[in-house]
Parts: structure tokens; C-alpha cells; sequence
């Protein structure tokens, strides 16, 4: 079995503090844990030149950490293991209420448009605004709730590694640490793991760019 | 072991050895198994496409000055990578050879690896980039890659990324590079948004560092964000973002890179679609040139100023169509406060055609600048020429000729054009390959005539299009191009050639056609052709006159030394003066030395020149070696008041392009000076400037070729037609009042009359016109006291010293 890893060490220290009453290291869980989400923000919203993306990463970014501190304030948790969890679930709540509340077809999407005709109208008056794109992005996000979705419904044991190794970012050999297995075992549950997320999805992956 | 399970296991050992990077096949993997491969197979493909899902390394840095410690090479996704990957080099490993130490990776792609090393010996950081694809590249396409990679780590600028060594590994090609702390643009776009004015500014910067490197003719052809460096990142709590010192890095050698992978990958588009210029991405490689980074530096303003680049579809051919067909979303769109200037800069560079994009990457740096000091745009350029390139060679007849026509109509208004068909001007600019950028301002001056003419009308109600031949850089093909546009495009006359050696290859075309060329530049004369029109200057009239009567009369210089290039114009320039000097009372030559061209060794022939004393240097050296030449005279002491230097071959353009400190004080000899007065002149400069931008010169090629244009439409007009046999007929006799004053042709010889104009080099690299003829000068194409014949037989004696070419074998 390898090692706790030095990150791993490093959350542990943070949870310990932050049991021990130490405020200060709650923020420091929820930047760490957060790294991650930038990237796959930026790799969901990597086609959507329409919006600003600056802001729409760093909204996100902004609301799942207030999501995870919120968290953090009512529940302190136990373990390195434990926190990881709970970071990840907060994550992926985040990443589907960015579709939902955003850009989904039920939600903002539609307001998203009409405000660009507005904004279009103020400023040029002819054309409209591209339909295409404000069409496509919409179903593409679609596929990416899906997904998150699907990652909800894995076995546990499954989950937890795909959690830990996509959502966290931590390599294999950490990961098998911390949940005290091999490393055989946790390429085993995570190549499950992608493959149950293939047959949720019936195929329908998230557009690849 | 259930079948569940074996497949568990042959896919894990599929996943085992796809991230050592050598992926076994599913035929491999059920070698003993043959009934599983249906499902292996089919696992494989989905693991495949998930891998790809949840790869994330693109949104990781993977630029070359990335910073190490944000990658973590080994997390699953990452192991991902695709199939063949250079050896992993474990860190704290020296590459023994070449005395770097690795201290870790900073990012890898489709081109190679790229370390973080220290340069032992040196003792600095680098970036070190070992290149993928030179496995299995061939001996001769490594060599070329070594050489043009040698050309461009001698690019020295600021905002460009310094290539410090190159070497192999192993076989595998790699260059160290300056190590920049604060990574890419890529990254940064990420968490920083510029203001319009930061984003003008950056790209300028950008801008201006990408035509220096055009000017050493290096074109880089893969301008995108990864490919931008940066030393700092200031961002403010309050204010604007700032971006420091962005540096471009791997300047022209992706392309090289593509290059050699070509051989192994063939049939591949390579790059990056998103950021592929239109002619790139439908693979018109022969088009792809300076235009082509305008485009690059076009994609980069879009997205610094919207987030994203204009084109990007699901599939990388999807994004490729959209490169070559769609129009760009406007940014002010996206961005609803994107001026609308810079929008209108950004759709410039945009511009499908690169001819219809601005003409150089200083033309946008100066309309950036202009935008951020408030100024008014340059405008819109004129209409271009239509290209034709070998490779499109069949197909440009068509759908091109159509929107192109449909484009002047737009522009000038149907009714200016009443009779149909346009009349066609072929234009004839060789430039001697793909790193060099040549004919360009002659060429963009001769288009500039012909947008006046089709501005006022046309000739003879009919449209004026300008044909280009594109880089006809192997100079066999020049006469069959020459052809092509005499016989398949239907010009009614050719203008231009270049050197002497490409045209003597056209005179050829059009004596066996009929045909008429007007030959602009100036040349060494000894040539006769009843249908060419001959408009540079020639020996008698710009040598003699500068050496008996400014030289001798006036300066009372007697003694003279002969310095020239290894070519034909200059070997035979020499060879006419050589006959010339003894016929002046009291004048000699006292030395006569040629050089190779890019000779690095000229101090021998500076000690030559010295112990011969002559009193004045004639020079017929080509381009920046006589720089070299002259900064070795004046570390000799040999200086302008001590022995006078008269140049034929240097141009008003180069000399100012160029370090000019060690010319001043000395002299040019030219018929047209860009400070010439006059009301002609002046309106050709400002309209040239008005198109061109400030920075552009005119001298005496821009100028000759400017009213070889204007002097074939008077011949038109006066023909009534464009009948190339009518227009030759009457062209004689018309009388052309051009910039540098009346240009009129001798009949007799079918040479221009031109004046002689002595010029001094000023410290601001500015010409003060010293002497003038007073009147224009008649050629005399075989001046004595040699007869034709005997010129004939010394021009055949070269030819065949030369094996058989116009251009000489030797470095020349």
C-alpha cells in the first residue's frame, strides 16, 4: 500500500484544525478541493464563446466554494476520506445547478437569448443574434448533466473512486491509499467505474471538442 | 475465470500499456481468446471515448514555460495520452550529451515534450523541447529541419522567445529555449480578461514582433495562445490587468516540425484548427505567407478580447469548414464593449483572402496603435490581385474569378464597367523560396496603379484585374508559369521578372509567344528583345554618369575600386564599368574583388581595398552585405571623408530597414529618390502611405513598377485595344509624367530614358539628392567598347562557367 500522499497529509492537517475550532483552515479545505473544478468548468464551458467566460468560471468557482464552506460550517468532517466526499457531492451539485440555472433549456438559457436580442437592438440595429449557437450550447450542457447525473447512480465503491480520481484529481496511488486498497483495486473500480458511466449514458457522451 | 472477468483483465492490461505508451491491440489482447475480441474490441473503443471525455490536460497548461508543479503527469486522465510519446525522462536525469539536467516536465503535445532544465556549464534555467517526430524522419528532411532551425534561433527580439541551443537526442531533434516564469496566454485568458486598450496593446506588441521576424523572412504559421509567453502577470486588486513582456516562442519551427512528421504522417492536416488560417486549413500551402500570421495575429485579438477563437465546431473538421467558409461571429457581439475600431482591425486580419488582410503585420501593429491613441484607422485595403497558385492551379478559373469580379462590381459600381470581359495584367515577382519575402512592395505598388485605373474607370470601359504568380521560387517553373498566364489566363501583358536570371527566362515566353513584358527593375542592360519594354536603368545610364561627371569632374576622384556580389547583374555591371573608366582621362580601377553572398569573410578584401588606396569605392554588392562590408571599412578606419563609398544595388527600403550607421556619409546612386519634390511625386508617396501604412518606402523599384502600369495604359488607350502586338507599337510613343519624373521609351532599343541621381546617406537614414542629370538619359544596351556580339559571347562565357544557369552554382 503506498503512502498518504502529501496532499492527503496536507487535508488531514486542515480537517484537524478546523475540529479543533481553527476557522481559518476551513478555507484553505475549500480552496484545495476546488482546484479541480476549474478545470472541468472550463472544459464544460469550453465551446460557449457567448458568454464571458471569465465570469461564468469564476461564478462558478465562487458558488460551489460558498456551497462547500456552507457545508463545512454545519458538518466538521472526520476523515480525509470524508471530506474528499463531501467536496466531490458539492462539486457535482454545483456543475448540474451551473446547466440548470444557467444555461439549461428550462432555465436562464431561454432569458440568455432574448437578452442578447435586447443588448443587440441597444447597440446594432439589423441582424439578430446567431440561433445556432445559442441552440447548440444549451443540448451540449445537456449531455454534461446527464453525465453528472450518471455518476450519481454508480455502486459506491465505484463512485468513490471516480469521485476521488475526476473530481478531486488525485492520483491512483493516493486514491489506494486513502481508501486503504490496492492499486490493482482501484483501477479495477475506476475502469468500471467509466464503463458503467458509458452504458448510463447509452453512448451519449458529452460532445468532444 | 468468467468471461466478465477475463475482459475485466484484458482491458486493464490494455489500459497498462496504452499508458506506457505503447497500446497493444484487441487482436494482440485475445490472442488466446479469439471470442472475446468482438467485446474487447468494442470496451476498448467506449474506454476510448470516455478517456477522451474526461481528459482535462488541455485545460491544464501546456505551454513550454507552464508552470511545473500545476501538473500531475500520473493522475488517470492524464495517463491517457496518445500512443507514441518520447521517453520519459525521469527527473534529475542528465542528458550526458548535451549537459542539461531535467528537473521536470512542463507539458507535453502532439510536437514532443518539453522539459524544465538546467543548463549545465551555463548554469541557467531553459525549456527544453525534445521533439516527437524526428524518429522516423529521413536523413535530408532532419538536415533541413536543422537548417531552417538554425536561421530561426538567430532571431533575436524582445518579444520573441530565444532559442539558446539545438542538438539531437538520441536521434530525436531538441532546442533549448529562455524559460518564462508566468506561462501562457492560454492560461491567463483563463483567469484575466484585458480591457479593449490592453488587448490592442498586447497584440501590437505581438505585432511588431512577428514582422521583424517576417523581415528575416521567417514566417511562423502557428500563432495561438499556447504559443504566447509571458514573464509576469499584474492584476490588480483595482485597474487593469496587465500582461508583461509576452514573448512569441516557437517561432516558425512548428511548421518545420510538420514538416518532417509529413513524412511519416502523410496526408494529415497538422496544426490547430481553431487557430488554422483559411489557407491553411484548406491546405493552399503555397499561400500561406505573412498574410498568414496577420490572420494568427487576428485570431489572437478575438480571443484575448472575447474568450474564445472565432471558430470552433465539435469535430476538428467541422472547425476547418467553418475556417474556410463561415464569416466570423462580430466580437462586439460577444463582447459588448469591444469598440467598434478594433472590431473593424479584428475583421480585417480575419479576412478569408489573405491579400484582402492587412499587407503586413506592421500595417495592423500601426492601426492598433492608431486605435489606442485615438486616431483614424488606415483604410480599407485596395482591391487585390488574384492569386493563382500551382497547387489550385485548375480550379481558380471558376467559383474564384466569380466572387472576385463580384467584388469589384461591389467596389466600383457596375456601370463603371460597361464592357465586359476585364483586361488582365499578369504579374511576374519570383521570390526565391518559402523563407523569403521579396517583390512585395513592387508588387503592392504596381496593384496600387491598378486600383487608380479601375477607380477612374478602367481601360476602354473595360476592368482591370491583376493577376499574380505565386512564388515561382524554382526557377525552372518560371517560364512554364510565365506561360500559364500567357496562354490559360489570357493576360494582355506581363509586368516584372525580378532578377535578371528569371528574366531572361521569361524573355524566352514571350518572344515564342509574341507576347509583351515590361521589365521594371533596375538591370545590367547587354539585351535586346523586340518584345520586351525594358523600364529599370541600365550601366550608361546610372554608373557612367555618376563616375565621369560627379566622381571625376566634381569630386576630382580618380582612382577607383570595383566591390560586388557574385551574380549576374553585378559581374557584369563590373565587366561594363571595367570598359568605361580607362576611356576617362586620368581615371583608373585599382582593384575589383566579388564576394558570396551572407560571406562572413570580407576583412581580407577591406585589407585589399585599403592597400590599393583607391579614392572612392564603387559598390555592387546586393542587400545587407554590404553592411557587413562596411562596418569591417569602418573598423579599418576607412570612412566616408577618407574614401568614399558610391552604392548601385542598395535600396532607399533596405538601407532603412536596416542599421544604417554604418552608411552615413555615403552614397547612393538611383533614378528615383522617395525625397525627390514635385507634385508628382508627393501624390504617389501619400497614396501609397494612405494604403500601406506610414512605414512604407517607395524607391526606385515600387516606383518603376508604379508607372510601368500607368505607362502600359496610356499605350492601351492609345492602341484602342490590348492587343499586346498594338499596345508594343505605340508604346514608344507615349510620354508618362510618373513620380520620379517623364518616363518615355526609345524606340529604337525599346529601354526607358532615365535620369541619374547621386544621393547622401543622412544619419536619420533620410537621402539628400546630392546631383541630378538634367534630363533623362538614353540607353545604350551594349555600351563599348565591347561590340553586341562580343557581349553576347562574354554573357554565353558566364552562362556556361555557371553550368548552364543564369544563376551562379556557387553560394551567390
Amino acid at each position: 500500500m503506498a503512502e498518504i500522499s502529501s496532499k492527503s497529509l496536507l487535508l488531514q492537517t486542515w480537517i484537524d484544525r478546523l475540529r479543533a475550532g481553527d476557522d481559518s483552515a476551513r478555507a484553505e479545505l475549500v480552496n484545495s478541493a476546488c482546484e479541480r473544478l476549474r478545470l472541468i468548468t472550463r472544459k464544460m464551458l469550453r465551446r460557449y464563446p457567448r458568454v464571458k467566460r471569465w465570469e461564468q468560471t469564476d461564478d462558478v468557482f465562487q458558488n460551489a466554494s460558498l456551497r462547500l464552506y456552507r457545508t463545512l460550517e454545519q458538518v466538521a468532517p472526520e476523515s480525509v476520506r470524508d471530506f474528499l466526499r463531501l467536496a466531490s457531492l458539492n462539486i457535482r451539485r454545483e456543475l448540474l445547478d451551473l446547466v440548470k440555472h444557467h444555461y439549461g433549456p428550462q432555465g436562464q438559457g431561454a432569458n440568455y437569448a432574448t437578452k442578447a436580442e435586447q443588448a443587440n437592438s441597444d447597440t446594432r440595429s439589423g441582424e439578430g443574434p446567431e440561433a445556432a449557437a445559442l441552440t447548440h450550447e444549451p443540448f451540449r450542457l445537456t449531455a454534461w448533466t446527464e453525465f453528472h447525473h450518471a455518476v450519481e447512480t454508480l455502486p459506491d465503491e465505484e463512485r468513490e473512486v471516480f469521485d476521488l480520481l475526476w473530481y478531486q484529481g488525485l492520483p491512483q496511488a493516493e486514491a489506494a491509499a486513502l481508501l486503504g486498497v490496492s492499486d490493482r483495486t482501484v483501477k479495477r473500480r475506476w475502469q468500471a467505474a467509466r464503463l458503467h458511466l458509458v452504458d448510463a449514458l447509452h453512448g451519449q457522451l458529452p460532445p468532444e471538442d | 475465470m468468467t468471461d466478465d472477468a477475463r475482459v475485466e483483465e484484458l482491458l486493464l492490461a490494455w489500459e497498462e500499456s496504452r499508458a506506457l505508451g505503447e497500446p497493444l491491440s484487441p487482436q494482440e489482447l485475445c490472442r488466446d481468446c479469439p471470442k472475446l475480441l468482438e467485446t474487447v474490441q468494442r470496451r476498448v473503443r467506449d474506454l476510448r471515448a470516455i478517456s477522451s471525455v474526461l481528459d482535462l490536460a488541455a485545460f491544464r497548461e501546456e505551454s513550454t514555460g507552464g508552470d511545473a508543479s500545476t501538473l500531475t503527469p500520473d493522475t488517470p486522465a492524464g495517463a491517457n495520452r496518445d500512443v507514441s510519446r518520447p521517453p520519459r525522462l525521469p527527473a534529475g536525469d542528465v542528458l550526458s550529451l548535451s549537459g542539461y539536467k531535467i528537473l521536470g516536465e512542463l507539458g507535453r503535445g502532439g510536437m514532443g515534450v518539453v522539459y524544465k532544465a538546467w543548463q549545465l556549464g551555463l548554469e541557467r534555467l531553459v525549456a527544453l523541447k525534445v521533439i516527437l517526430a524526428g524518429k522516423h524522419a529521413a536523413p535530408s528532411e532532419l538536415k533541413r529541419f536543422y537548417a531552417e532551425a538554425r536561421l530561426i534561433a538567430r532571431l533575436r527580439h524582445p518579444n520573441i522567445v530565444q532559442i539558446f541551443d539545438l542538438g539531437d537526442h538520441e536521434g530525436r531533434p531538441y532546442y533549448a529555449m529562455e524559460f518564462l516564469e508566468a506561462g501562457s496566454l492560454d492560461q491567463a485568458l483563463y483567469q484575466h480578461r484585458l480591457s479593449p486598450r490592453r488587448s490592442a496593446e498586447l497584440i501590437e506588441t505581438l505585432a511588431r514582433a512577428v514582422h521583424y521576424a517576417h523581415q528575416q523572412g521567417i514566417i511562423h504559421r502557428d500563432l495561438k495562445p499556447g504559443n504566447i509567453l509571458l514573464t509576469a502577470i499584474r492584476a490588480p486588486a483595482e485597474g487593469e490587468v496587465e500582461l508583461r513582456t509576452p514573448k512569441i516562442g516557437d517561432f516558425g519551427l512548428a511548421l518545420q516540425v510538420d514538416m518532417i512528421d509529413r513524412v511519416t504522417r502523410p496526408g494529415t492536416v497538422l496544426g490547430t484548427p481553431a487557430y488554422m488560417a483559411p489557407e491553411q486549413a484548406a491546405r493552399k500551402d503555397r499561400q500561406v505567407g505573412p498574410a498568414t500570421d496577420v490572420y494568427g495575429l487576428g485570431v489572437l485579438l478575438y480571443q484575448v478580447l472575447t474568450g474564445a477563437p472565432p471558430f470552433q465546431a465539435d469535430t476538428d473538421w467541422e472547425t476547418l469548414q467553418a475556417v474556410v467558409n463561415q464569416q466570423p461571429p462580430l466580437p462586439s457581439r460577444i463582447r459588448t464593449d469591444c469598440p467598434p475600431a478594433l472590431e473593424e482591425i479584428c475583421l480585417r486580419c480575419l479576412r478569408k483572402s489573405p491579400s484582402e488582410r492587412y499587407t503586413s503585420a506592421d500595417a495592423l501593429a500601426a492601426d492598433l496603435h492608431r486605435f489606442q491613441v485615438g486616431e483614424p484607422l488606415s483604410p480599407p485595403p485596395i482591391l487585390p490581385p488574384r492569386r493563382i497558385s500551382r497547387r489550385t492551379w485548375l480550379a481558380t478559373t471558376g467559383a474564384a474569378a466569380l466572387s472576385l469580379t463580384a467584388g469589384a462590381y461591389f467596389l466600383f459600381g457596375r456601370h463603371l464597367f460597361p464592357k465586359g470581359t476585364p483586361i488582365r495584367i499578369g504579374f511576374v515577382h519570383a521570390g526565391p523560396g518559402p523563407l523569403v519575402i521579396s517583390g512585395d512592395a513592387v508588387l503592392d505598388s504596381e496593384r496600387l496603379a491598378v486600383w487608380e485605373l479601375n477607380k477612374s474607370g478602367g481601360l476602354l470601359g473595360r476592368e482591370i484585374e491583376a493577376v499574380t504568380l505565386e512564388d515561382p521560387d524554382q526557377q525552372l517553373l518560371v517560364t512554364e508559369q510565365a506561360e500559364r498566364l500567357i496562354i490559360d489566363e489570357k493576360v494582355s501583358v506581363l509586368i516584372g521578372g525580378s532578377t535578371s536570371a528569371t528574366r531572361k527566362q521569361v524573355k524566352e515566353v514571350v518572344e515564342k509567344h509574341d507576347h509583351l513584358l515590361l521589365y521594371p527593375m533596375e538591370f545590367e542592360g547587354l539585351e535586346e528583345s523586340g518584345n520586351i519594354v525594358y523600364l529599370g536603368a541600365i550601366p550608361n545610364q546610372l554608373m557612367f554618369p555618376a563616375i565621369k561627371t560627379w566622381l571625376l569632374e566634381r569630386q576630382e576622384k580618380k582612382r577607383f575600386f570595383v566591390v560586388g556580389s557574385n551574380s549576374l547583374l553585378p559581374r557584369a555591371c563590373a565587366e561594363i564599368i571595367k570598359g568605361f573608366i580607362p576611356t576617362l582621362p586620368g581615371a583608373e580601377i585599382v582593384g575589383e574583388e566579388f564576394l558570396p553572398k551572407g560571406s562572413p569573410r570580407v576583412a581580407p578584401i577591406v585589407n585589399k581595398i585599403r592597400d590599393a588606396k583607391p579614392e572612392a569605392l564603387l559598390n555592387l554588392i546586393h542587400g545587407d552585405d554590404s553592411l557587413t562590408l562596411m562596418k569591417e571599412m569602418r573598423a579599418a578606419d576607412l570612412t566616408p571623408d577618407r574614401l568614399p563609398t558610391v552604392s548601385f544595388f542598395f535600396t532607399e527600403q533596405e538601407m532603412r530597414s536596416l542599421t544604417r550607421a554604418e552608411m552615413t556619409g555615403d552614397y547612393l546612386v538611383s533614378s528615383y529618390f522617395e525625397s525627390l519634390t514635385g507634385q508628382a511625386n508627393a501624390d504617389y508617396i501619400k497614396l501609397l502611405q494612405d494604403q500601406f501604412g506610414p512605414q512604407r518606402l517607395a524607391f526606385d523599384d515600387t516606383e518603376t513598377g508604379y508607372s510601368a502600369v500607368h505607362l502600359w495604359a496610356h499605350a492601351v488607350r492609345a492602341a484602342r485595344t490590348d492587343d499586346p502586338r498594338e499596345v508594343r507599337r505605340v508604346i514608344g510613343q507615349q510620354n508618362y509624367a510618373g513620380p520620379g519624373g517623364p518616363i518615355m521609351i526609345d524606340p529604337a532599343t525599346g529601354y526607358a530614358h532615365k535620369f541619374c541621381r547621386v544621393g547622401k546617406i543622412k544619419a536619420d537614414g533620410s537621402i539628400e539628392i546630392e546631383w541630378s542629370s538634367d534630363k533623362p538619359i538614353t540607353a545604350v544596351p551594349f555600351p563599348g567598347p565591347r561590340r553586341q556580339q562580343d557581349w553576347n559571347e562574354w554573357l554565353h562565357a558566364v552562362y556556361h562557367e555557371w553550368g548552364d544557369h543564369w544563376t551562379n552554382p556557387a553560394k551567390n
